[in-house]
Parts: C-alpha cells; sequence; structure tokens
C-alpha cells in the first residue's frame, strides 16, 4: 500500500492541474443600477443610454459605457464602473423624468466575482443547473439563476464568467468557487 | 427536478422556481360583502386532482415573474405555462 | 501466489502490468484491467462472502453490478467501503479487501449455526417471534442486526473528496453496448449533442464478454472505431465508470462516476454524481441473465453462465477446470462453446428443454459436448466450493447422476434492465416467449434499444441502436444528413425458446433471492399465509429488498408466485422499480455539501468588526448575527445584561443590517402599501415613518416593519429579517396578478444599505456631531426619516425604536457601513457607548412589550389578538380585512396578548411553558396558553414574560399556573405586556 501523507489528500488552491487552470477575482465595485420601466419609458432609456435596452429574454447589451442586462420583462440591471455610477443615475433620472420608473442604486448590493480561464465553465457547471454551452450561454447573453445555495446573475465574458451575488452571500460564494476551483487548479487573482 | 418552461426565461430548474399553488381561484367579487363560506371557500379550499392541474409558480431565482403552468400531478408532465392574462390553454385530454 | 486459473492467452487484461492486492489478509497477484472478482477467480478463489440470513458461504456469482453475493468491504481505516461488489471493484495496485459478515473468519463463521437452525428463520419470523414482552423489540433488534446483515460503515470522517456536476446533452445514451454505441455514433453525427455513460472502465457493453464479429473481424475492433469517432466529435462525451442510478422528471438522470483508482496517494475525489438532463435519452442498458431456481443454487463454484463466459473472455480467467452448464435457453450455448473454446473443459449442458434442436445445440454436440436435454440439477456437492451436480430428467428423479465439475454455469434467460424506464414512468408488459418484462407503455423522452428492449441479436441491436439514436437527434432538432452505420453481425441464428425457470425439487434450499436469502419456501409460504399481492409477499419475505435490488432475483420470484397463487406473471404484476438502480454512498449523495459549504452563511458588511471584538454569534436564518459582545469571563447572559443597562441609561449600538428592506416606487405606490397594511398610511406624509401590521388574507399576521414615505411616490418598506424574501414575493404576487390598475416598482435593497441603530438616552449626543440633520426633538421627532450625512458619508435618518428608548436607524450604502460603526463608536466612546447584540434587543423589545413576529405571533394571531385592535383601519380596505370578521375570529377563545409576572421575581420562565388555570385538575390538564418571550428584565430587575392566553385581557390580575418538566407547578400573574415605559415618554423624548 502506498504511503499516504496527512495533507495528500488536501488540494492545494493553484496546485497546478487541469489544462490551464481557472482564476478568481474580486471585481470590488462594479457600479450597477436596477432599472424598473415599461412602455414608452423603454424607449426613452434607451435614448439616455446611446441604446437600445434588450428586450430579448437573457441577453445584454451594451456600448464603452455601461451594458444593460435584461433581468425580466420590465427590469434590467444596468453595469457600469464605479465611477460613472452617479452620472448614469442622474442622466436616467433626466431621461425618465415625465416618465413612472425605478433606477435605483444597488451597487453596493452584490459582489462581482469574475471566473476565468478554460475551465470556468466546469467550475460553474458544479453548482448551477443551467445549461453553459457556449450556444446557450456565451458572450451577448445573460442569466439568472443559482449557484449551489447563492442567487446569481452571470454575465459571460470571453473565456470564463462574471457572476453578480447578494453582497451577504459573497463569502461563501468566494469560498465554494475556491473549494470547487480545486480540482482545477484555481488560483486567486488581482 | 422539473424542468419548468419560464414563459419569460425559458426551461429552467425547479430549484430557480417557488410553487404557489392552485391557478385562478377567484377572490369573491365584492370580497368585504362575501359571505362566510364563499370567503373560506376562497381562502381554503383547492382542487387538490389527481391528473392535469393548473397551478402557480414564480421564478424566484430568474425574472421574479408569476405565471401558470399546466402540469399532471401524476406523471408530472407539463402541458403549458403561460403569463397572467394570456389566454388559459385547454387541459390536455 | 500464482494466478492457476489465468489462462494462457485472450481476455483484454495486461499481462505486461501485474498487480498484487490483498484479499483476507493473503496477498495475490492480478493483472491490470481485472476486477477485484476477476482477480480473485484468476486465483482459484470462489468464496468470498456469508449470506445476509444463513451465513452460508457464497461465491462469485455475477460478472457486474448484477452481483447478489460477492460483496466486499474495501480500503482501511477511514476510507473503508462496505458492501462493494467484487464485480465492480477496478483492481488496483495496493487494493485491500475483506469478506463481511463472517467471525472469526470466513471460512468458519460461528454465524452459520443459523443455517442449521433455518427452519425456523422462514419468512415473516421476526414477526412472529419478537412480539413481547413490550420494550424487547430493542434487545431483539441489536441482536438481530448484528447476526444479520451486511457490511460495518466506518466512524470516522470520510477523507476523501465527492464532486456534483450538471450536464446537459441534446442525446443522453445510456449503455455503452453495441445498441448504445451505434446510438450514440448516429446520434452525434446528426449534429447533437450526445453523452454516452457506462458503468464499465471502456465501451463495448456485452462485446466485451463475448466473441461475436462485426463486418467479418472481432466486435470489439468495432467498438474501438466508433469510439474513437465518437471522441472526434465536438459535441460528444463519454462518461466510463458511471452509473445511471436514477431517472427523474423531465429528462433528468441522475449518474454516479468513480474515480481511477490510483495507487500513490489518494484519488482527488472519489465519486462524482452528475446530474443530467437530456432532451431524449436512449436506454441501452442491456439485460442481465436470470439465473434457475433448484436444489442447493448457492453453491459456490455456481455462477451466472454469461458471467463464467465473461471472465473467460474479457479476462483470460477459467471459473473452473471442469464445468456444468445448466440451461432453459440456447444463448447457455454460447457460453458453453466460449468456455470450451477458453480451454474449460464442459462436462455437460443440462437443458430443462426437451428437444433443443437448432445451430448452437448442434455446434455444441459437434464439439462432443454432452447434452442432456429435458434433465434438470437437482442438487450440488461440496461445501464451501463445488464438487459435483447431480442431474436428472425433469420427469423422473430417481435417474439421477453425478457429475463431477467445479462450476456450474447457470442460464434461464435474459431479463431486460428495464430499471431506469420504470424510473421514468414507463409500465412494463410481458412477453411469453422471452419469459421476460419488456418495455410497454412509452416513457417520458426516452427510447429503449438493444437487449434492453427484448431484441437479443447482435444485428437487431446494432441496427435499432443507430436509427433509435438518430430519431432521438431529431427529436431534439438535428436533422443533419449523416452516413447511416451499415454493419453485418454474423451470428448462429439462436433458437428463441426459453424453457422453464424453475426445475424440479427434491427438497433442498432453493434460493431465489441470494442477496436477502428468500427462498421459494419463503414466498410460497407468505402465499400460504395471505399475501397474495406481489407488493406484500415482498414486504413479507423481502425478497428483492436487498441493496441488488433483486436484479437477479425479482423475475424467478414471480414466477414462483405465479405458480403458487395459479395466475400467470401478468396477473400476479410486479413490484416497482424505485432509485437508485445501484447504491450510491452517502459520501456522494453528500458531495461538497460538508463543513463551511453546508449553507451559506450571510455575513452584514460589520460582521468583521463583531468577530474582531468576540461577538457571539447566533444564526438568525442563514445570517450570522451577533448574539451578544461578552468581555473576558463574562458570560453571554452578563454581557446582554450589561448592554441592556447601556442602551437604558446611555447609549447602545445595534447592527441592524439584516432587515429587510424593499425600495417600492411608482404612482400606485402609496395605494399598495394603504392595500397591505391593515393601519392607515394613505395619511402619511412624506418625510415621516410608520409602523404596519401586514396581515395574510386569512387575517393573521404576517410580517411587521416601519415604513418610511421619501416621497410623494416612493417608500421604503422594511420587513422582518426572516420575511424579506417572503414580503417581496407576497407583494409583487399581488401587483402582477391581481392589482394590475397600479403602477408600482420594487426593487429589493437589504443588501444595499448597512444598518447601524444608537439606542438610548445619549444617542442624540453621540450622533449629533457627526451629520448635518438637526437632531431637535422638535426638528427630527419620533418617526421621522430624515436624508443627510453621517461621519461624511450619505445617510439615511430613520428615528424608529424598537427599544422603548431614544433611537436612531442609520442606513448608509453598504460599503460604508463598517466606516459609519467605527465612527459611531468613536464618538460615543465619552458616552460609553456599548455595542447590542440580539440578546440584549430581545429584552429591550420585551421590557416595553413589543412583538417579534415568530414569538408572539405563530400564524393564528390576528391584530385584535395582540391588543392592536385601535391600529387597525376602519374605513380602507386592505388585505386580510374579510377574515377579520369571520365568525371565530373574536370572542372568548381568542387568545391575547398578555405579561405573566412570576410570583417569585427570580423566577424566568422557560418560553414555550404552557398555561392552566388549575394546576390541581386531574390531568390532562385544559391548556389555555402559552408562554412566548421571557427574559430576566434587568431593567424591571425581574423574570418578566409575555404569553398568549385564552381571553387574557379578561382575565388581568388573575393567577395562572405553570407546570414545569423539571420542578413545581410556577405561579405567575397576568398583567400588562408592556413593563416599561408605558407612557412612551422616553422614546419620544
Amino acid at each position: 500500500m502506498a504511503e499516504c501523507a496527512p495533507l495528500d489528500n488536501v488540494i492545494r488552491p493553484g496546485e497546478p492541474n487541469g489544462p490551464s487552470g481557472v482564476a478568481l477575482i474580486d471585481r470590488r465595485f462594479i457600479g450597477q443600477v436596477n432599472l424598473r420601466v415599461r412602455g414608452p419609458a423603454v424607449a426613452a432609456t434607451g435614448a439616455a443610454l446611446g441604446y437600445a435596452l434588450p428586450v430579448e429574454a437573457n441577453t445584454a447589451v451594451g456600448n464603452g459605457v455601461s451594458r444593460s442586462c435584461w433581468l425580466g420583462p420590465d427590469e434590467w440591471l444596468i453595469v457600469c464602473e464605479d465611477e460613472q455610477r452617479a452620472e448614469l443615475m442622474q442622466r436616467l433620472a433626466q431621461a425618465l423624468s415625465s416618465h413612472a420608473h425605478a433606477a435605483t442604486d444597488v451597487t453596493d448590493a452584490r459582489a462581482v466575482l469574475r471566473l476565468a480561464g478554460a475551465c470556468a465553465r466546469p467550475v460553474l457547471a458544479k453548482g448551477c443547473p443551467l445549461d453553459l454551452h457556449p450556444r446557450r450561454l456565451g458572450p451577448g447573453k445573460v442569466a439568472q439563476s443559482v449557484l449551489a445555495r447563492a442567487q446569481i446573475m452571470i454575465l459571460p465574458i470571453e473565456e470564463g464568467y462574471d457572476l453578480f451575488v447578494a453582497r451577504s452571500f459573497a463569502s461563501y460564494v468566494w469560498a465554494w468557487l475556491l473549494d470547487a476551483g480545486a480540482e482545477y487548479g484555481i488560483r486567486v487573482e488581482p | 427536478m422539473l424542468l419548468i418552461p419560464c414563459p419569460y426565461c425559458g426551461e429552467r430548474a425547479e430549484l430557480e422556481f417557488r410553487y404557489g399553488g392552485e391557478a385562478h381561484f377567484r377572490r369573491p367579487d365584492n370580497h368585504l360583502e362575501a359571505s362566510d363560506e364563499s370567503w373560506a371557500n376562497y381562502l381554503f379550499m383547492r382542487k387538490n386532482p389527481k391528473g392535469w392541474h393548473r397551478e402557480r409558480w414564480m421564478h424566484i431565482a430568474g425574472c421574479k415573474r408569476w405565471f401558470y403552468v399546466v402540469r399532471h400531478t401524476v406523471t408530472h408532465r407539463i402541458a403549458a405555462a403561460y403569463k397572467v392574462g394570456d389566454p388559459w390553454p385547454d387541459l390536455p385530454a | 501466489m500464482t494466478q492457476d486459473f489465468r489462462l494462457a492467452k485472450g481476455g483484454r487484461v495486461d499481462r505486461d502490468k501485474p498487480l498484487r492486492f490483498l484479499f483476507d489478509g493473503v496477498a495475490y497477484d492480478g493483472l491490470a484491467g481485472d476486477t477485484l472478482a476477476s482477480a480473485l477467480l484468476a486465483n482459484g478463489i470462489h468464496l468470498v462472502a456469508r449470506s445476509f440470513k444463513y451465513h452460508r458461504p457464497r461465491g462469485i456469482f455475477g460478472l457486474g453490478l448484477e452481483e447478489p453475493n460477492a460483496l466486499v468491504e474495501t480500503g482501511i481505516g477511514a476510507a473503508v467501503e462496505p458492501n462493494a461488489r467484487a464485480t465492480a471493484v477496478e483492481l488496483a495496485d495496493g487494493l485491500i479487501a475483506n469478506s463481511q459478515n463472517n467471525w472469526p473468519s470466513l471460512r468458519f463463521d460461528i454465524g452459520a449455526a443459523s443455517d442449521l437452525l433455518s427452519p425456523l428463520f422462514s419468512a415473516g419470523f421476526y414477526y412472529k417471534t419478537f412480539m413481547g414482552p413490550a420494550g424487547a423489540w430493542k434487545f431483539y433488534e441489536w441482536l438481530i442486526r448484528r447476526a444479520a446483515g451486511v457490511g460495518r460503515a466506518p466512524d470516522l470522517p470520510d477523507p476523501d473528496r465527492y464532486e456534483h456536476s450538471y450536464a446537459h446533452t441534446d442525446v443522453l445514451v445510456i449503455g455503452a453496448g453495441p445498441a448504445g454505441l451505434s446510438a450514440a455514433l448516429s446520434a452525434g453525427r446528426a449534429g447533437a449533442r450526445v453523452l454516452l455513460v457506462d458503468d464499465q472502465v471502456e465501451p463495448g457493453g456485452q462485446l466485451l464478454n463475448t466473441s461475436y464479429t462485426v463486418n467479418g473481424r472481432p466486435a470489439i475492433d468495432w467498438v474501438a472505431e466508433a469510439t474513437a469517432e465518437l471522441d472526434r466529435l465536438p459535441d460528444a462525451r463519454r462518461f466510463a465508470r458511471t452509473v445511471a442510478f436514477g431517472a427523474y422528471d423531465h429528462g433528468y438522470v441522475a449518474c454516479v462516476e468513480r474515480a481511477v483508482p490510483v495507487t500513490q496517494g489518494h484519488v482527488r475525489w472519489r465519486e462524482r454524481i452528475w446530474h443530467v438532463r437530456a432532451t431524449e435519452i436512449v436506454l441501452a442498458a442491456g439485460a442481465i441473465e436470470r439465473p434457475i431456481i433448484f436444489d442447493g443454487n448457492d453453491r459456490p463454484g455456481t455462477m451466472l453462465a454469461s458471467a463464467a463466459r465473461g471472465y473467460a473472455n474479457r479476462y483470460g480467467v477459467a471459473s473452473g477446470r471442469r464445468a456444468v452448464v445448466f440451461a432453459n435457453n440456447d444463448d447457455a450455448y454460447r457460453s458453453a462453446l466460449d468456455l470450451a473454446e477458453a480451454g474449460v473443459e464442459v462436462a455437460a449442458i443440462v437443458d430443462l428443454r426437451p428437444d433443443p434442436s437448432g445451430t448452437l445445440p448442434a455446434l455444441a454436440r459437434e464439439k462432443g459436448i454432452r447434452v442432456l436435454s429435458g434433465h434438470a440439477v437437482v442438487g450440488t456437492r461440496g461445501r464451501a466450493r463445488l464438487k459435483a451436480v447431480e442431474a436428472a430428467p425433469i420427469d423422473d428423479a430417481s435417474r439421477r447422476q453425478v457429475i463431477e465439475c467445479d462450476l456450474l454455469a447457470v442460464s434461464g434467460g435474459w431479463n431486460p434492465a428495464l430499471h431506469l424506464y420504470a424510473h421514468a414512468g414507463g409500465k412494463a408488459a410481458y412477453a411469453k416467449a422471452l419469459a421476460a418484462f419488456v418495455p410497454g407503455t412509452p416513457a417520458d423522452r426516452m427510447s429503449i434499444v438493444g437487449s434492453a428492449a427484448g431484441e437479443f441479436t447482435l444485428a437487431r441491436c446494432l441496427a435499432d441502436g443507430s436509427r433509435a439514436g438518430a430519431e432521438a437527434a431529431r427529436r431534439a432538432g438535428f436533422t443533419a444528413s449523416q452516413p447511416s452505420l451499415v454493419l453485418d453481425a454474423d451470428e448462429p441464428e439462436a433458437d428463441a425458446r426459453i424453457g422453464p425457470t424453475v426445475a424440479p425439487s427434491r427438497g433442498g434450499k432453493r434460493f431465489v433471492d441470494l442477496h436477502n436469502d428468500v427462498t421459494e419456501a419463503d414466498l410460497r409460504l407468505a402465499v400460504r399465509e395471505g399475501y397474495r399481492s406481489v407488493e406484500h409477499a415482498k414486504r413479507y419475505t423481502t425478497w428483492g429488498m436487498g441493496p441488488d435490488q433483486g436484479k437477479t432475483g425479482n423475475i424467478l420470484g414471480l414466477s414462483v408466485l405465479s405458480d403458487a397463487l395459479g395466475q400467470e406473471v401478468p396477473q400476479v404484476g410486479t413490484t416497482t422499480f424505485r432509485p437508485p438502480y445501484h447504491p450510491v454512498s452517502f459520501g456522494a449523495l453528500a458531495g461538497r455539501d460538508t463543513g463551511d459549504l453546508v449553507v451559506p452563511l450571510r455575513k452584514t458588511p460589520m460582521d468583521s468588526w463583531h468577530e474582531k471584538q468576540g461577538a457571539l454569534f447566533e444564526p438568525v436564518g442563514q445570517w450570522r448575527r451577533a448574539k451578544a459582545y461578552p468581555k473576558p469571563g463574562e458570560s453571554m447572559h452578563h454581557a446582554a445584561e450589561r448592554e441592556v443597562k447601556a442602551a437604558r441609561e446611555s447609549v447602545g449600538l445595534f447592527d441592524a443590517s439584516t432587515l429587510g428592506k424593499i425600495d417600492i416606487r411608482g404612482p400606485g405606490a402609496a395605494a399598495l402599501i394603504d392595500r397591505v397594511y391593515c393601519n392607515a398610511f394613505a395619511s402619511l406624509k412624506p418625510g415621516n415613518a410608520r409602523y404596519g401590521l401586514m396581515l395574510g388574507e386569512d387575517g393573521m399576521l404576517k410580517d411587521d416593519g416601519v415604513t418610511a414615505r421619501l416621497g410623494p411616490d416612493h417608500f421604503h418598506m422594511t420587513t422582518t429579517t426572516g420575511g424579506a424574501a417572503s414580503v417581496y414575493v407576497w407583494i409583487e404576487d399581488w401587483l402582477q396578478t391581481e392589482w394590475l390598475d397600479l403602477e408600482v416598482y420594487l426593487t429589493s435593497v437589504t443588501e444595499q444599505w448597512a444598518v447601524a441603530t444608537l439606542s438610548g438616552p445619549k444617542a442624540r449626543q453621540v450622533l449629533g456631531p457627526l451629520t448635518d440633520v438637526d437632531l431637535a426633538a422638535g426638528a427630527f421627532p419620533f418617526m421621522a426619516f430624515r436624508e443627510g450625512r453621517v461621519a461624511g458619508l450619505p445617510a439615511r435618518i430613520f428615528r424608529v425604536s424598537f427599544s422603548g428608548d431614544l433611537s436612531y436607524e442609520i442606513n448608509v450604502p453598504a460599503r460604508h457601513g463598517l466606516a459609519l460603526w467605527e465612527a459611531l463608536m468613536e464618538s460615543g466612546r465619552p458616552h460609553g457607548i456599548t455595542p447590542y447584540g440580539t440578546e440584549a434587543l430581545h429584552i429591550l423589545r420585551a421590557e416595553k412589550g413589543y412583538i417579534v413576529v415568530g414569538h408572539e405571533t405563530d400564524g393564528t394571531i390576528t391584530p385584535y389578538d395582540l391588543g392592536y385592535g385601535a391600529m387597525v383601519a376602519k374605513k380602507k380596505d386592505y388585505l386580510g380585512r374579510r377574515s377579520l370578521t369571520r365568525s371565530g375570529m373574536t370572542g372568548p377563545d381568542r387568545k391575547h396578548l398578555v405579561g405573566l409576572l412570576t410570583k417569585d421575581p427570580a423566577r424566568v420562565l422557560p418560553m414555550g411553558a404552557q398555561i392552566v388555570e388549575r394546576p390541581s385538575e386531574v390531568r390532562p390538564l385544559p391548556m389555555i396558553g402559552h408562554v412566548t418571550s421571557s427574559y430576566m428584565s434587568p431593567t424591571m430587575k425581574r423574570g418578566i414574560a409575555m404569553a398568549l392566553v385564552k381571553n387574557g385581557r379578561e382575565r388581568m390580575g388573575q393567577t395562572v399556573y405553570l407546570p414545569m418538566l423539571d420542578g413545581p407547578t410556577v405561579a405567575a400573574e397576568i398583567v400588562s405586556h408592556v413593563f416599561y415605559d408605558p407612557e412612551n415618554q422616553r422614546r419620544d423624548g
């Protein structure tokens, strides 16, 4: 029987194992505005943003300043740099002043964790029941679902995902992802 | 685990939803004048059929919309899902 | 030890890779590619286990997951895995395996004495014997559990990791035999995403165990080519070592994959559960060979003919030197021919059929194998190993002949493996010609092919599989044209006739269910005793209820019942297959849901401060909240007492960030708020806040909280910590389905705001220097809301109170929560500011008589019960209003919220204690209420309690009694539940 040291079965984060592994990145503060509008206010919002709000389910559209993620038939999450959010709020307030709407700054309500690398998909697939095939959830798409026991919004990036999780769940999801990614040699990047 | 066709987001795992029981039971008109009996019916009496059932679901981890599903309570087959205000699809034979 | 029974050539084992393993402490050699079973057989070991009930010696019986006998324990220490099938344990260098359920040893097992007493242990024995005296069952059970049984689980923590993953596919193919492989390939060629799962190490299914050819070449070559092509497809995946153990709703199939065994250190993960969601499922799970019921049919050395054939063809192992094949069908002749080809002497084929005459019997005879047609095996000889069988003509047991042999290969035909089909809702139909069940009604999203569908020729398996794969792909939306598979399987034609599956009896032991030691006699006894339903007979005898789920014994038992009941098999019915198809370890089911990852631990923005202070935490839902901040040497109760005093006499600071918060906006917002609370809100002016009571439609209190009006169409609602999600869902429900007239938008902002509550007479002095908001009582009165800056941070301040003293709830964006907290602590230092936790919070609010939803309410309590009747609006409509006038909602039977003061002021009543009117009545005493909250009050310097008591408000001043579990009954006086500052002077000042 082969000898076995006490920590042989502990997988160390950063240990190379997968083909190119996966990285976990805390994106700190990402500006987030929750927008709820209906009817003509949708078009008015588009004028303020410089692009039309996506009305197709599970899609995200943006420009250099912001990206709008479809959350529901009258709800979007508009994502931008943290520094841009005050200006975005102001612009929305102006554009929607004559429409019923709710533009709510929820920047502090969610953490954004980036899971990047070739193995991001199998790591996420350990706890998310969504079909993550690039045909179903690739760039240009967005999805809300669950990851293990937390609700998440998933915004695919070139090779990986930005995961939006409620602030109070962030440390749980962080620990969960590190543990899930251990198999693929997950590393934490700044 | 059911695969529930959210009319807004598409087919999703049951994990993402919250069940709301029987659909389309009607709140009595002029409810403040409703008889004790009709009010109790509204509050407490549900069909609980063995077979096709119209029921309410909310996509809590998704679009947060309430909607309706026609589901068979024995086979769990889902025949239709529809939005609030949509015409009711027929129950399968 | 040498592998005496390893054939000189053949098999898919790697003869250049010897592996050494231990079984019951003895070292043996095997080869890479072996299972534990094949390696043991290569060393001539048949006896590997003692049976469940009678401790009879048992040998290896099967080839794979169907194995009923060879349950062993693998590994050592914490990594022990009990009840592993030796036939499914992949051999690895250094493998340690041990037999189970014997003492002191496998060969000399004391428990085997129970075999001598076996006439006692018939079906229903426990029910009849261990009836009394009362309480004795616990002892009997201990005894029985020791005597009967399987392996023992290790009691050390499991050192291994277990994983879970979701997988999605257009076509899931279960089984990589000829049907499954061709199905996967044709679905893959059509462009569909394909997932092929198989429990074996390599694909091929029965082609690994047999000697068929495809297109004129060994079938296994075709397997290699087909697999290689499948692996080249970008969207095809194969999971080997993976058992599909349950088919559930809507194409959801649960599978468990076991890791490749390693010889150095530990595996990275030991097992992985795959949650597969498939648009279409092709079930190609194959078939399981059926044994025959005959006297002494459990003697080690007796095994399924297909297993003996498989050990020879796949592992290069002779399961014996001299074999007898006992058959009722033509396929058994293939086994006999393969055994003969491998060099095993086939002494005879004993065929129950009177006239086996097809191509295969002819071939056997050609090879010089003696065929005893119309014969049966009527007995076996040997103890721990078969030495001979007794065979006789079916109709004349006296003409017995003894045939020496060390292997008895039994074949009673094949049973399609329909377990997953049954899980998916399929109802099987009985095919009399096959003496087996085949797919009947359609199952959701599932097609069944190959021998699982009762098609036993290779040509049909290949053709049907290919067609089913293409059709499944088409149904999943993939119609790309594709070259079809052209396969030609040459195989001698088999006679499809199946003989009986029960041999004549001479009174010996005849097992139906080898695993649970259920005999034919047990089943017949069950019928005689009135258990005529198949489900009842099953439970009475435990037939088919072992971990093998009757894979080899189910159909045999049905034929016995059919005979005993005088009914055809379809009338007898079948038992229900339920998941799992094969046992799944608890470790695999738990996955990584262990330790800190079991449930999320939600933390507030100030959590790190509490932790640094050494706070005691308590779980509140998924949140962890600081319960108290004990100083060194201080108990939780003393800390809470000190914290309460500070909040009453100077100032305390509380982390209220967990409160549910909903931002409500839109032209219909005011109307919405007015409809969801039972008290008036329409008159609430911007800048003010109000405490609201939310009722369910049944009129019972659902949630409560303070809602502030930020603007004409803009509200900030707070909910209880536990009610945040359900209140959001509840209001959205009304907005989306009933109140389509209201345009209102809800946004959950629970996580956006950190909340610090300053409480106590010095609160104003602490906050004043930090803020630009005018805190003067006149400028910022009780129940007002102001926006401004606190410590330079943008803040919303609510002047509300849950303690009964002057109090400010300060909300800042969550990122600033810690900074706010530290600034308040710094500013409060001259005033002796004291952080307080949830224990102090509860004491403070109980002193003031404030309710907590879930303590003072339980879903049966109305505002009137709580004494909040004056708050309930008289004119407006609101949710739950109609219910408040239902009969039974008023009157002397309602329970009212009251206070209780024990006669002994030092006494603190236990929460939940029941209240009675008179302590001396005959039991059971009528209960009139219970204690909902109870604390030692530092402010009142005595025990105080809140309680719900029947007609309590009419009982003010009365004495009631609380019987205790652990002491004399306690007397208490009913008083008002507001103990502290009933005039609200301190709160509003």
